[in-house]
Order: C-alpha cells, then structure tokens, then sequence
C-alpha cells in the first residue's frame, strides 16, 4: 500500500466516523437545523486538521521524509537491511567544519610552501592576490578553532561524544586486528578482523587530527599573532613554529590525501564514496561488514530491551 | 635695436667689411653667393644620376649663430665662379671643440676617413647652426637626443660597427630621464650629452670616459648630489672609491639608458625585483667569497615569508632594501648600520611595532644547520623521518589491501552493492 492510499482510507475512515456522529446527534432536529449543525462541524474539523498541520515539528518532518527514504531504500536495495545511525547531526556538522577548514587552509597554504609548484600561483590568484589568500587562510584558522573549542565541548559534555571517544582510545586489540588485517591481506588467513565502533584505521584518522589540530593550532597561532609573541619568546622560536607550520601541514595533507582518502574514497568498496558524511547513516549489511562487533552489541542490547519490555508488560 | 643704434650698426659693419674687403682681396658677400644659392632649384648632378642641392636657406643662415658673418668666414675659396669647395675647418674659430673631438671615439674614427662618423655638421648643422641654448637649436637639450639617435638608432650603422643594439639606446626614450624631457619638457632631465659628454665622447670602457665605471656616481651625482653623499658613506661607495671594481656603482641596481622609475615594474629596483638584482652580485660564489660575504642570502629569503610573499605580488613584505637600506647600504659589523643588532629592533619595528630585542634573539636570514638554528634543524629532521616513514606505511597498507583484494577476486566497485 503506497503513502498516499494509506492516507486516503485514513481519511475516509474518520470521516465515516465523524459523519456517523454528526448524524446521531441530530437525529431529532429539523433538516434545516441539523445542514447548520454539520456545516458548523466541518469548518471546526477543517480549522483543527490546519492547526495540526502547523504543529507538527521540524523535527517529525525530518522523521516523515527519513522513513520515505528508507522506504524507497529498502525497495531498491533489500540486501542492505536495516539503516543505523552511525553519525549523529552534531558529529556530522563539526565534520564538515573540519574539512571545509582544512580544505581552505590547505589550498591558501601549501601555494606558501611551495611557490613553484604548477597550480600555486592558480590558487593564490583564486582569491585576486596575495593578500586575499592569507585573509582567507586566517577564515579557515577561525574556522578550525572553532571546530576544536565545539569538538572539545561535544567530548565534554554530549553523551554520545564521551562514548565514542572512550571507544577511540587505541587497545591492545587495535594492535592485534592490524596484524590480522595485514595476514589478511597477504591471505595468511581467511578471515578480516572483527571490528568494533572504530577500526584501527578510523582511531588513527582520528588522533591524526588530534594532533594535527594542536600543532598547526598552536604554531599558527604564533604565526598569526606574530607581534605579540615576539613580545615574550625570541624570534628563533618563531623560526622553530614557522618550520612546524610548514612540516605538519605537509604531514598532514599527505595524511588525508594518502590515508583517508584511500580508505574513505578510494577503497574499491567505498569508491567513489559514500554519503555518510552527510546523512550519517549505515545500512546493516555494512555494519556487519566493517563493525561486526558494534552489530553485534547493538542486536545483543536490542533483545535485553525487548525481553525487558516483554517481562514489564 | 633704436633705428639710430642699428644705423651705425650698420655703417661700422659696412666700414669693416670694406676694411675686410679691402685686405682679404674684396672677396664676395653673403648677398653676392646668394645670388645662386638662394635659388631652391639649384643642385649637382653627379654622373650617377644622384643629386645634391646647392641651396642654402638665407632666412635660416641670416638666423643661425654665425648669420652675422659671411660665407668667407668658413669657405676662404668661394670666388665666383667656383667649383667644389674645401673642407670646412671649424677648428680654426673653435680649436677647443676641435681638440675635444680628435679625442673622442667619433675623432680617432673620422680620422681614420670614415664617412658614416659624425663630424661637427652632423650633430650642429651646417648654415643652420644655433646655439645650444637656443630651443630651435639641434643641439638644444631637449632636440639633441633625436640628433643622436638619428645614427644610434640605425640598425645599418649599428651592425657595422659593432654599437649597442638599436633597442639598448632607444631604451632611453621610455626611461624616467627620456620621458621626463620629451613628455614633460624638463630641461633637468638627463640627456645624451649630460652623461656621455658632447665633443669628447668616449666608449665606457675607457678609463678616461665619463661613462668608465669608476666614474659613474660622480657622473649622476651631477644631478642628484644628495644621493650620491648617502652612496659615498656607504660600503659598496667605499668599496668603490677604494678601486674594487665588482661593488656596485648607481647604473649597476638601476641600468642605464633603460633607467625608470622605481615605482615602475620594469624596473631592476622595483620591490618585486630588488632580490634579484642584489643577487646578482651576492648569489655570486666568486664575489662573495672574494669578499668574505655572508652566503645563501638569497635562498633564505625566498624560504622566509617575506620572499614567498613578494614572489606573489605582495609589495608591502620586506625585501632587503627594506632592511638593509639602499643607497646607504653597511654591513651588520657596522653600529650605524640598519641591521646591526643594536638596530634590528628598530628596523623590524617599521612593520612589527611589538618587535623588541627578542627580534634580534635569532637570526632573520634562517640558514637551516645545526649550527645556526638548531631548533629549526631538529623540527625539520623529525618531521622529514616522520613523514617519510607514514607515507611508507601508507603505501604499504595500501597496496597490501589491494593486492589482497586482487587475489581473492573481488570485484572492484560496488563491494556493499553487489
């Protein structure tokens, strides 16, 4: 049964229904009196079917269309299965903070890194000069701290930011699962590594930012404010952040081009990637795929709610 | 001139040149020659059809400087009927000039009976002369570039006798000094004869040429005298003073006919072009060894901000005059010098106002040794292991997967979508 039919034998059930009473209450008036009575009742259902439209959140809106995707979805794709949300919006959103900052930063610095490479002079003239380019460098800084201060508070403060961050604490068992994958992929053994929330891979995308974040964030800052820190530390130390600027953003293009990029875009599976980025969500089939644990977690805290349930009711 | 004043103007000229006549066997007047060269039609015909106009102009002679004597005066054998006359021998009145000229490069040649070398009538005229003062003179400042340049300028005259090329002498016309005198009409601007000199012009290779490199800051220092007292205190003045040829004089930084303003990007001493033009002689292996010059100046600035910047077009960095100076150029050894590191603080501080000592704290050309910025040299040591060793591992990674992916036969797209 479509939507729309759904809706319709809806409809036409409550307005059997509210005919039906309308009829019974005016029984024993006169025709004229009771066309009045029923004229009366069908403006008041109207005005109370608008005032519901209007009521109705965002956010149930939001439901609505999401399960008419997951509908046409699970039409087009049944191997996938059920969708789980793996990102929620708050975790999406910093990410695209982060990459629209990153992406800005490395196109308006590498061209200072390397100002005979082909493209440099391009980039830089991207922005109608010079000038423009290191204003637009210090956007995509704001934005990274920003990005930073809001990530700190989501660990902070967000439930699902303090769960996800204790599960990308690197294991020993990260250490095991990389051995494993790599005897996987020289076929030493048949089977991948059962991964959790967060593959070693994903741990190590992460803390890369971490780390990126604090270097380029700290030594920029120096570079920013370049007055100013010469007021308290001598220049050579500027010298020494200057170099660290340089060689982290080096190290860390190559980390997101080389590394993240194979494995979110790149990688035969993923290719030419995928939109979780942006909805945030993950079909079954590859939830038990690449976090067969989580999967497996996540059924295993189903049931005990469901037998919970059962036994409350 | 009154009518009595120019009456007994008369009379007395009359009473000489009856005097004049008198000895020098009554030779024939201005008005006797004009009788035929004042006809416009008048002219040689040579047995190769060629032709040559006899015809002298009386209103442009009567104007000219000499107008007032007669055409005795420079053809002593003119007696009608003649036929061809002697040289003219202008050093008879102007012996100086004369002397000056035999001198010159354009002298030594004309002696040597070359044709195409000016003598006196090609640069001053012939019954046409003026006086260099005068503005309907070909001499006058502001014509006599184009006299010049009538021979300079042609690449025939050029090519035969080896000249500058055609495009270095016409480079003057759109420098500072031509445009300033042709478009604006300033007799202060430079020209031709200012630097080169008029009747003793010399090649530039020739110690005793104005235009000899030793001679050069006392040459411009003609016009621009402030400059020069800065350029004498400073260490390429000195060095030059004291005979070394290799420090710089003033056409050195900003060429010479081709001189613009430095305002001008075509210029050597533009913001953007200033390192280059510096590295001309300090990138110099030779020279700075020679005279025991910090090296790798050029190179540490380029990796600075600074150079970077200034390589994109962004004129308000630093580039080395900024810092160093220009015409009043000293070494860092010197207190008075702008880069002293007494002077840093102040120096940077034009651009960085919180620059205190710790702008001295360090050095502002980074060579990057263990020796002169260890902080530096440790940073970029790590991070090239660091990187170097995570690209490795990538690859590594990488290329496993896929390998594996290859051997058990997956499909290459599409993994989850199969």
């Amino acid at each position: 049964m479509s939507v729309d039919e759904k809706k319709n034998s809806k409809r036409e059930t409550l307005e059997q229904e509210i005919e039906a009473a309308v009829a019974e209450g005016t029984a024993d008036l006169e025709p004229s009196e009771a066309e009045k009575i029923r004229e009366k009742v069908r403006a008041r259902v109207l005005e109370e079917v608008e005032r519901e439209r209007r009521i109705r959140t965002a956010a149930e809106r939001r439901a609505e269309e999401r399960r008419r995707r997951e509908e046409k979805r699970r039409e087009k794709h049944p191997e996938e299965g059920e969708m789980f949300q793996r990102f929620n919006r708050n975790f999406r959103f910093q990410h695209i903070v982060m990459f629209t900052s990153v992406i800005l930063l490395i196109i308006t610095g590498m061209p200072i890194k390397f100002p005979d490479f082909v493209l440099s002079r391009f980039l830089v003239n991207l922005w109608g000069g010079f000038h423009n380019s290191t204003i637009v460098h210090r956007i995509g800084a704001g934005m990274l701290i920003y990005f930073m201060v809001h990530h700190l508070f989501y660990t902070v403060l967000s439930r699902q930011g303090r769960r996800d961050f204790v599960l990308l604490i690197p294991t020993p068992k990260d250490a095991r699962d990389l051995v494993q994958n790599i005897r996987h992929f020289l076929g030493k053994v048949p089977e991948k590594p059962r991964f959790g929330r967060f593959s070693y891979i994903e741990k190590f995308d992460y803390w890369a930012v971490y780390w990126g974040c604090v270097i380029m964030i700290g030594s920029g800052l120096f570079l920013w404010g370049e007055s100013i820190a010469l007021k308290y530390f001598p220049k050579y130390i500027l010298d020494v952040a200057h170099e660290m600027h340089s060689d982290e953003a080096m190290l860390a293009t190559l980390a997101i081009v080389i590394w993240h990029f194979y494995n979110v875009h790149f990688n035969p599976d993923r290719f030419p990637g995928t939109l979780m980025w942006w909805h945030g969500e993950i079909s079954e089939h590859e939830m038990k795929e690449e976090h067969p644990l989580e999967y497996e977690e996540m059924m295993a805290k189903r049931s005990k709610q469901e037998a919970a349930e059962v036994t409350n009711r | 001139m009154n009518p009595l004043r120019s009456f007994l103007f008369t009379v007395l000229l009359a009473a000489a040149g009856a005097g004049l006549a008198a000895t020098a066997d009554a030779g024939p007047t201005v008005t006797d020659c004009l009788d035929c060269h004042g006809d416009a039609t008048i002219e040689k015909s040579f047995p190769d059809g060629k032709t040559l106009s006899l015809f002298v102009d009386e209103k442009e002679f009567r104007q000219s400087v000499h107008g007032k004597g007669t055409c005795m005066s420079c053809h002593p054998d003119a007696k009608a009927p003649h036929g061809k006359l002697g040289a003219v021998t202008c050093g008879k009145c102007h012996p100086d000039a004369e002397k000056s000229y035999s001198q010159s490069t354009h002298g030594l040649v004309h002696a040597k009976g070359v044709q195409d070398v000016p003598g006196c009538d090609d640069c001053h005229g012939r019954h046409d002369i003026r006086k260099a003062q005068d503005p309907k003179g070909r001499t006058f400042r502001l014509n006599v570039v184009e006299a010049c340049l009538t021979c300079h300028e042609d690449k025939v005259i050029e090519e035969r006798y080896g000249l500058p090329d055609q495009k270095v002498m016409a480079a003057y016309r759109e420098s500072v000094h031509g445009r300033a005198q042709k478009k604006s009409g300033l007799l202060g601007a430079a020209v031709c004869p200012d630097c080169h000199g008029n009747h003793m012009i010399l090649p530039g290779d020739q110690p005793r040429s104005a235009t000899h490199r030793q001679n050069i800051p006392t040459l411009c220092g003609k016009c621009h005298s402030g400059i020069l007292e800065e350029y004498e205190r400073s260490v390429h003045g000195k060095g030059m003073r004291a005979g070394i040829a290799e420090s710089p004089v003033c056409t050195d930084c900003h060429g010479e006919h081709s001189i613009t303003k430095i305002t001008d990007p075509e210029s050597k001493v533009y913001v953007k072009n200033i390192p280059r033009t510096c590295t001309a002689c300090h990138g110099n292996e030779a020279i700075a060894t020679r005279y025991a010059l910090p090296k790798k100046r050029f190179s540490t600035y380029m990796d600075s901000f600074h150079g970077v910047a200034l390589e994109y077009g962004m004129t308000t960095v630093a580039n080395c005059a900024s810092c160093h100076g220009f015409h009043g150029i000293l070494p860092s050894s010197d207190p008075a010098s702008s880069v002293s590191k007494a002077n840093l603080p102040k120096t940077c501080g034009k651009c960085h106002p919180n620059a205190g000592a710790n702008f001295a704290k360090g050095y502002v050309h980074v060579e990057v040794t263990p020796q002169k910025a260890m902080g530096v040299f440790v940073v970029r040591v790590f991070y090239t292991i660091f990187i170097g060793t995570l690209v490795i591992l990538f690859v590594l990674h990488i290329g496993m997967d896929l390998l594996g992916r290859r051997r058990r036969g997956e499909p290459k797209t599409g993994g989850t979508k199969e």
